[in-house]
């Protein structure tokens, strides 16, 4: 049998794109390597973005579906939410900096992710897609004719076929990987990431956002605490490390002899997830041959859950337009290009600073994140624009800084200096 | 032979069958190895935020 499309990746890009292409009237299959998608065992984005034209495009959460009012679709989604208003960057000594919105709506809205699957790939079933749960798609070949993906069931392999293929398969794409498209990507690091749900953390505030920086915390990337859908108690630690420094020695540290260590007195583990990140430029040209990669596969790092279903409703449509004749990939790399920040140079700039070392002292920290404690800056969950509202934010206090701590001054101003240095 | 998972601090995220290019590992609760497509390749070990996968001792 051969598909119009097969979709590797049972995510929120990979299931919309399914459903879309399966509405336009296409053969579809979707591959997907869990048995179960609505439990999440990977870390990964839960919440909805409420910043203005977010990757191009401006979200509200209504009771029953989120709406996307510039690329002019709509999600189902009638599962639990939580409202966050706050987000909290920390120095070691605990200066605090503030995010909100003057208005105080929320900057994210915490979803239940495997809810919201669950019920894209119900849509799908009623759409006519068929599911290959369980299957690891490991290759793939792709010629004029078509493709072929290598599968793995249940300890056998098998070759399934199709005229499209959409890799939608994530952030460390398997089918990416076997059809070379990496090879013109700039490859950074691969940061090791795990999330642990404890329940009883001190600091833990069901409606805020927390990053702890400042080497005192005995983390390798700054130690995030937010709040979880599941329970009002329930709160999760994200440990970031590499190799050298993986998370579990990272979450042992920072809860033993850390300065957090005291907030974890009485903390229980809920459960772990996990995610390793090969961390890649983005795909200028988000596709090759007859497959297109969405999502993730082709980002720098991730595209949020929003932007996954963004990708996937444009890319169900590509495929369609493209067996039709019409240049449907070509459409779909205008608007990925015109959509997302990170193909911007500015933004690799900054976000390359994330893996450096951080090079202010602990006590260096405290007197800058002093300066601006108290103030209220923009609320934004935007990685990017963050640490620029912050850093506008310190700059505003120059000459006090230059008077009172010139080293520190020098180190803002320095030839190396960037923002990206302060992460 | 072939890499080990400890089932035990396996998270189940699957991170290590992205970059199993032969294709022997599969995920149910936790990942799971097929020994006999196994070629000890390593890569699995370096993608694992747990450090759940090793090597057995003889071959380290």
């Amino acid at each position: 049998m051969t598909y119009d499309l097969i979709v590797v990746g049972a995510g929120p890009g990979g299931l919309l794109a399914a459903k879309t292409a399966a509405e336009q009237g296409l053969k579809v299959a979707v591959i997907e390597k869990r048995k179960d998608i609505s439990k999440i065992t990977r870390a990964c984005c839960e919440q909805f973005i409420m910043d203005e034209n977010y990757s191009g495009d401006t979200i509200e959460v209504l009771s029953d579906r989120i709406v996307f009012t510039k690329n002019g679709f709509d999600v189902s989604y009638d599962g639990p939410k939580k409202d966050i208003h706050d987000k909290y960057y920390i120095s070691p000594g605990g200066k605090t900096i503030h995010f909100a919105y003057e208005d105080r709506r929320p900057i994210v809205v915490k979803f239940d992710k495997g809810r919201l699957l669950e019920g894209l790939m119900q849509e799908c079933s009623q759409a006519g897609v068929r599911f290959f749960m369980g299957t690891v798609a490991f290759g793939a070949g792709d010629e004029e004719k078509g493709v072929e993906i290598a599968v793995m069931h249940d300890g056998h392999h098998e070759i399934m076929k199709a005229r499209k293929l959409i890799a939608a398969d994530g952030v460390n794409t398997g089918v990416g990987e076997a059809l070379d498209i990496n090879k013109g990507r700039r490859y950074f690091a691969t940061a090791l990431c795990i999330m642990y749900y404890l329940e009883g953390i001190g600091v833990y505030d069901p409606t805020a956002m927390k990053t702890y920086f400042g080497r005192s915390y005995k983390g390798l990337a700054p130690i995030m605490i937010g709040p979880s859908i599941e329970s009002e108690e329930v709160g999760y630690v994200i440990c970031t490390g590499n190799k050298q420094y993986p998370p579990p020695d990272i979450f042992n540290n920072v809860t033993t002899v850390g300065a957090l260590a005291p907030e974890f007195q009485n903390a229980q583990l809920v459960k772990k997830v996990g995610c390793s990140i090969k961390t890649f430029s983005p795909l200028a040209v988000p596709w090759k041959g007859n497959t297109l990669f969405v999502g993730d596969a082709a980002a720098y790092v991730e595209v949020e859950t929003q932007g996954a279903l963004m990708c996937g409703y444009r890319a169900g449509h590509a495929v369609a337009e493209e067996i039709a004749g019409y240049g449907g990939f070509d459409a779909y790399t205008r608007w990925w290009q015109s959509s997302f920040e990170f193909l911007g140079e500015d933004f690799m700039r900054v976000a390359q600073g994330f893996a450096l070392v951080p090079k202010y002292t602990d006590e260096e920290l405290d007197f800058l994140f002093g300066l601006i404690e108290g103030e209220r800056l923009e609320g934004t969950y935007n990685q990017y624009r963050s640490p620029k509202i912050m850093w506008d934010a310190l700059f505003r206090h120059s000459e006090q800084i230059q008077a009172e701590r010139p080293e520190v001054y020098e180190k803002m101003t320095g030839a190396q200096a960037s923002l990206s240095d302060m992460l | 032979m072939a890499v080990k998972i400890d089932t035990d601090v396996c998270v189940g995220c699957g991170c290590c069958s992205d970059v199993c290019t032969p294709g022997a590992l599969e995920l149910r609760e936790t990942a799971e190895v097929n020994q006999a497509f196994c070629i000890e390749c390593k890569q699995c070990i370096d993608m694992c935020p747990a450090l759940a996968i090793r090597l057995p001792a003889a071959q380290e």
